[in-house]
């Protein structure tokens, strides 16, 4: 049985080395690579801490995120880092597996995700 | 992930007809990313580099993928092609390497010290549960209690150096990678 990835990659961890890898020259080019766009509905699956989840908030108008991943410990402190970057009105979190979303058929604009699959 | 294919069919399930799936990945042949370690003025550099290689090669080939559920003899992944075996069109692949230095100026001073500071930290703790958790059978794969107890002395002494000397972190050229590939597709239904 596999370990919850939080037992493995420390949310504190993973949350100091995205954010240095994402330096803020780099967003405009990950918003394009990604297909991000203002107004989008957006999941973000295996959302870990919600690095991506709120990088993406911090940049983006008029966006609704969903962040899912099935890790409760990771959710918990992407919900922290939520509150504490002022994006909970566009950033909400699920609990879900992967290979199994907990989502209807033709819901978001956008499906992304980061070092996941 | 093990299913990739299962993975993918989810979020296209999920997406709107003419919307977008994407992914950030990271890659990397076996999960290693190059990693420069600064040199600091201690006894012992090439030595935990030497220790530190053959460690994780061993760790990597066959503890790391079954605790993350992952098998290490698949092929490497290739995110374009399951994307386009998962229906996705136009597919488009952009990449950027992304390097972490410490001592780089566009990074304050405080928290780039603490940025290689919590890294060794992180990296330290990480070892000390390696060996609780696996060091008997690290042993039996050639990775000896010996040579663990000597890179644990060597990383906790340039922790400690660091720690005292913060100043000293931004003057090395310790370089940490990310090598980030973005794939996207169309998806069509």
């Amino acid at each position: 049985m596999p370990q919850p990835q939080s037992d493995y990659f420390e949310g504190e961890f993973m949350e100091l080395s995205w954010r240095h890898a994402y330096r803020p020259e780099l967003v405009p080019l990950l918003m394009s690579y990604l297909g991000a766009q203002d107004g989008m509905s957006i999941l973000e699956v295996g959302c870990g801490t919600g690095f991506l989840s709120r990088l993406l908030a911090k940049n983006l108008d008029d966006v609704h995120i969903i962040g899912l991943d099935s890790d409760e410990k990771l959710l918990a402190m992407a919900g922290e880092m939520v509150a504490r970057d002022g994006v909970g009105k566009k950033v909400s979190l699920r609990k879900g597996d992967a290979y199994e979303l907990p989502l209807a058929d033709n819901s978001f604009d956008l499906v992304t995700s980061q070092t996941l699959l | 992930m093990s299913d990739v294919a299962q993975a993918l069919r989810e979020q296209v399930r999920v997406a709107i007809p003419g919307g977008t799936v994407s992914a950030v990945a990271c890659f990397c042949h076996g999960g290693g990313l190059p990693h420069y370690h600064g040199r600091y003025p201690l006894a012992g550099n090439q030595r935990i580099d030497e220790l530190s290689v053959k460690l994780d090669r061993i760790w990597r080939k066959n503890i790391r993928p079954e605790l993350l559920g992952v098998d290490h003899t698949v092929p490497n992944l290739d995110l374009a092609w399951q994307f386009k075996e998962a229906g996705l069109q136009e597919v488009q692949v952009n990449g950027h390497l992304s390097l972490v230095s410490p001592g780089d100026n566009r990074i304050p001073a405080v928290e780039g010290a603490n940025y290689a500071i919590i890294r060794q930290k992180k990296a330290l703790d990480r070892l000390v549960q390696m060996q609780e958790k696996h060091g008997r059978r690290l042993a039996r794969l050639g990775f000896s209690q010996v040579e663990f107890e000597e890179l644990l002395k060597l990383k906790r002494a340039r922790l400690r150096y660091m720690q005292e000397q913060g100043d000293e972190v931004r003057q090395v050229m310790e370089v940490f990678t990310y090598a980030l590939l973005m794939v996207k597709g169309k998806v069509i239904k």
